[in-house]
């Protein structure tokens, strides 16, 4: 383990202590996610809009840049390009005379910059003017949350901190507060030589910084005094005034499920002679990484507009908040980490954390792809600093290898190093080893695996029945046989020929996310030979991550000469079991399979995996719903992830398992049945379960469907 | 050489714009019945109060209504000058504080830094101090139930933010169908204005002010109004 392994762990293990933050930021996903899935379905252009607005500009920053610098001149304003934070922090405190006073509102860059620390050594004092930011401020508490920094904060402190602020006895009533601490910023307003703001974007072509906000904080705080100072990134501007105000709209439609913010303000530089407005306006434009993220094959990331619904869906946010990322938050704060700071800032600040659910693609308004750009990263990682020996052990030795060795190797090891749970629900260490946490549940190899257990060829005697190959993954190969045993009987209840050639490898997507590029390439490569050498019309999997992988190998392989187009058509033939099925069913006519169907018995919960939600494949939930007898919920349809995350959880155990343990306390009392559609799932939330002592079968969707199936034939 | 290619350039740019307004004028006066009913369900949604008022008459009626005995502070455009709705409400005797009268009073013109920032001081004090701001709009944005206010130099800004109530007079005629089109209306209004393609500051308001920043509670009134109340006139 290096230090930077010890320096996150300590941060998630400070994540976890800290319950009221956690519970807070739940609280807030809870009732933003929601609303903002149906603020962004009444407003379906918004996204797309915003995605080509953003890839343009983007693509075109050096000229935009130009642009905006000189019609921001021409508006008045003093623009400075600093090429590094420590270039405008060295501006900034040329402008602002020591000792002066500040009203500051949001700003990344700014903080970004850490100008702050450096004004308050020329004894420059700074006011935050957002409510949230300034119960922080004076209450010294770390924000939980980019849009309600104070949510964790509780009623009774915020009076409390208020009381001392202002002398007098404040209510604990949020108005009460709300008024007192009105009147005290109202002051600071008028008495501010300065005012620091953020950009929330900046048209090119009229000069005009476009800010938006639901308080009005930032209104007065541009307006009111003298000298305006705004700090922005370079990826803030836009070509057109018209395309700022997009971005305005999409940030409050997927930062607070409005439609636009309370107030949207463009100002286009200083006033003269004027009653409202700075006589001064400097505009800091940061360029620190941004175009090294740009040359490096990260652009996407540079279309984040901050609105946080990526970190309202991420299960490791959720439960560490800000110990997650480094002054930006989350995944997608990794990233800007990473090439502003350098990868040795975001290994230690939780490059490492990304358990790859896919869930913050969706949520994003530009669609950043940011779990792929973090393997990116990661895989740079690897370069410079190594796997590891507890990841290549898992990697290199046990996934990388065929699974008949690792199998054999692994069920003569397993009672050596491993003991049986009382109950055998599966295996713990013996003894602290690797790292491996000692209440970890591991799973059992199992006697048989599929690649023992079932033929290489199951073929149809109809001459013209659809040819299909099957891909087990390692779990259910060496695992769950019993899963790869259901997916291809019900295979063969459709009356599909299929081919399940024996000595198919890993997916690769362990080492993929781990960074190991080349491993992964190896994995993709061998499985390809191996699957291709029938002529198929579908790869079937009933793992979604391997899915994941298949459907990847296209972009894993798009440089290589000799792969690239096997692995393009590849690709495009990979099908979830369920997708498959629900495919057929379709071109049936929709009837047939319902008609086979015998009554199971029993309360099923579903839990829909990560890894088929991204790609809105829901059938696995359609189909159970369909089995006669079976007292059906969805209370774990609310699409949180379970955490199990693969290699994350190699080093982060405590983590996952607290990710683990919300998905168990969702799970209604008095459920039998756990179902999923995805091995991955099946173990973690089978640790879950054990942690919590609740005695819940967990089984995979497909087990259901061919019990069913089996009980339709009695 | 450069210099006639800027002017080409802005030439084609006033072609454009008109196009484009008189275009969006076309298309509201057509649709100005529908845009009117999604304005007021917009504006309501977000938390203003809609008066519906035939004309300028009434309209000054609705306020001295609203203001009652207290002070309101005047934000004097084109839009409330073209009514004579100050002199209307001088009439029915709401106690009515222009800003530009008390800009003349402490001197701007003069344009001095330091009178000027003592002036500002007291000014945005005295607005502060009254309990409605009054101004006009430059537009009406329909699907979002927002308010467009334009400012070069006066304190429209002021006036709309530091008051407790915002009162905001606008006319149907104001309504445009969304944000876009509310910044046709911008451009088009700026020109001739400045050098610059905008005026100084624009804001789109959209409801009182508010944050849910306390255990998530919405509270209003944090830095600018607790309440926008908008007078929307049939004619004008």
């Amino acid at each position: 383990m290096n230090n930077f392994t010890r320096k996150v762990q300590s941060k998630v293990t400070a994540g976890l202590k800290d319950k009221t933050a956690s519970m807070a930021r739940r609280r807030i996903s809870q009732f933003l996610g929601p609303a903002n899935v149906i603020a962004v379905e009444k407003f379906p252009l918004a996204g797309p809009l915003h995605r080509q607005t953003k890839a343009q500009a983007i693509a075109n920053l050096r000229e935009k840049l130009e642009e905006a610098v000189r019609n921001l001149e021409n508006n008045g304003c003093k623009v400075y390009r600093a090429r590094t934070s420590a270039e405008a922090v060295a501006y900034a405190r040329k402008v602002i005379k020591p000792g002066c006073l500040v009203v500051k509102s949001k700003s990344n860059a700014a903080k970004e910059t850490g100008v702050l620390e450096a004004l308050a050594q020329d004894g420059v004092t700074v006011i935050e003017t957002d409510m949230g930011d300034r119960i922080c401020q004076i209450g010294n508490i770390p924000a939980s949350h980019p849009l309600g920094p104070a949510l964790h904060v509780p009623v009774g402190k915020v009076a409390e901190l208020f009381t001392k602020e202002s002398g007098h006895q404040v209510a604990s009533d949020p108005s009460t507060i709300v008024s007192v601490a009105r009147n005290l910023l109202r002051n600071a307003f008028f008495q501010a030589q300065y005012g620091i703001s953020g950009a929330n974007a900046i048209a090119a072509d009229t000069g005009s910084i476009i800010l938006t906000e639901n308080e009005g904080n930032i209104r007065l705080g541009t307006d009111l005094p003298p000298v305006h100072i705004v700090f922005a990134g370079i990826e803030k501007i836009v070509p057109t005034l018209e395309e700022a105000i997009h971005v305005c709209h999409t940030a409050a439609l997927y930062g607070t499920g409005a439609s636009v913010g309370g107030y949207i303000n463009v100002a286009s530089g200083p006033g003269r002679e004027s009653l409202d407005g700075p006589l001064e306006m400097h505009v800091i434009l940061l360029e620190e990484g941004r175009w090294e993220a740009i040359e490096a094959g990260f652009s996407e990331s540079l279309a984040c507009i901050n609105c946080g619904a990526c970190l309202n869906v991420c299960p490791v946010y959720k439960e560490i908040g800000e110990q997650y990322g480094y002054k930006y938050f989350g995944g997608i704060g990794i990233i800007h980490t990473a090439l502003r700071n350098g990868i040795e800032k975001a290994l230690e600040n939780g490059l490492s954390l990304c358990v790859g659910c896919r869930q913050c693609i969706d949520a994003c308004p530009g669609n950043i792809p940011t779990p792929d750009l973090i393997q990116k990263l990661r895989q740079r990682a690897v370069t410079q600093y190594g796997l590891g020996r507890q990841k290549t052990l898992v990697l290199k030795s046990i996934l990388g290898k065929n699974p008949s060795r690792t199998w054999r190797w692994g069920r003569k090891l397993q009672p050596l190093g491993l003991r049986r749970t009382s109950k055998g629900e599966g295996y713990q260490v013996r003894f602290p080893w690797m790292n491996v946490d000692p209440k970890r549940l591991l799973p059992n190899l199992a006697e048989k695996p599929a690649f023992l257990s079932y033929p290489k060829e199951q073929t149809d005697t109809n001459q013209e029945s659809e040819q299909v190959a099957y891909f087990a993954g390692c779990l259910n190969n060496l695992v769950f046989p019993e899963v790869a045993g259901a997916t291809l009987e019900v295979l063969k209840e459709q009356g599909v020929a299929v081919y399940f050639p024996h000595e198919q490898v890993c997916c690769g997507y362990p080492m993929q996310t781990a960074g190991e590029l080349d491993l992964a390439k190896e994995m993709a490569r061998r499985n390809m030979a191996l699957l291709t050498d029938h002529p198929v019309a579908r790869i079937i999997v009933d793992c979604p991550t391997c899915g994941t992988a298949l459907r990847g190998y296209a972009k894993l392989l798009l440089d290589d000469k000799v792969w690239g187009n096997i692995a393009r058509e590849f690709s495009l033939k990979v099908r979830d079991v369920f997708e498959f099925l629900s495919e057929r069913e379709y071109k049936a006519g929709g009837f047939g399979l319902a008609k086979m169907k015998g009554t199971l018995q029993g309360k099923v919960s579903y839990h829909q995996p990560c890894h088929l939600k991204y790609l809105g494949i829901n059938h696995a939930a359609e189909f159970l719903a369909t089995i006669p007898g079976l007292d059906f919920d969805l209370a774990n349809g609310d699409g949180a992830c379970c955490g199990f995350g693969g290699v994350t959880s190699l080093e982060h155990y405590n983590l996952v398992a607290t990710i683990a343990s919300r998905k168990v306390d969702s799970t209604l009392a008095g459920t039998e049945i756990l179902a999923t559609a995805c091995p991955g799932c099946m173990v973690h939330m089978a640790d879950g379960l054990f942690q919590q002592g609740r005695a819940i079968k967990v089984k995979h969707a497909i087990e259901l469907l061919a019990e069913s199936y089996r009980k339709g034939k009695e | 050489m450069i210099q006639e290619e800027r002017a080409t350039r802005r030439e084609e740019y006033r072609l454009d714009l008109r196009n484009r307004s008189e275009e969006l004028e076309r298309f509201c006066s057509d649709k100005r019945e529908k845009l009117k009913m999604k304005a007021i369900q917009t504006l309501e949604e977000r938390g203003c109060q809609v008066y519906l008022v035939s004309n300028a008459e009434e309209a000054a009626t609705q306020i001295a209504e609203i203001v009652q005995t207290d002070t309101v502070v005047a934000y004097s455009n084109t839009l409330l000058e073209e009514l004579d709705l100050l002199e209307k409400l001088q009439m029915k005797g709401v106690k009515t504080i222009y800003t530009d009268v008390l800009a003349r009073d402490k001197g701007l013109g003069d344009c001095f830094q330091d009178t000027m920032k003592d002036a500002r001081l007291v000014i945005r004090q005295k607005i502060a101090s009254a309990s409605f701001g009054l101004t006009g709009v430059q537009a009406v944005v329909a699907n979002h139930g927002s308010l467009m206010l334009m400012d070069e130099q006066g304190s429209v800004h002021s006036v709309s933010s530091l008051p407790d109530t915002h009162i905001a007079v606008a006319s149907v005629q104001q309504i445009v169908p969304d944000l876009p089109d509310a910044m046709t209306v911008a451009r088009q209004l700026s020109l001739g204005g400045t050098e610059r393609v905008l005026v100084r500051y624009i804001s789109i308001i959209t409801g009182p002010s508010s944050t849910s920043d306390i255990e998530g509670q919405n509270v209003r009134g944090m830095h600018g109004p607790k309440e926008v109340k908008v007078i929307l006139m049939e004619e004008s």
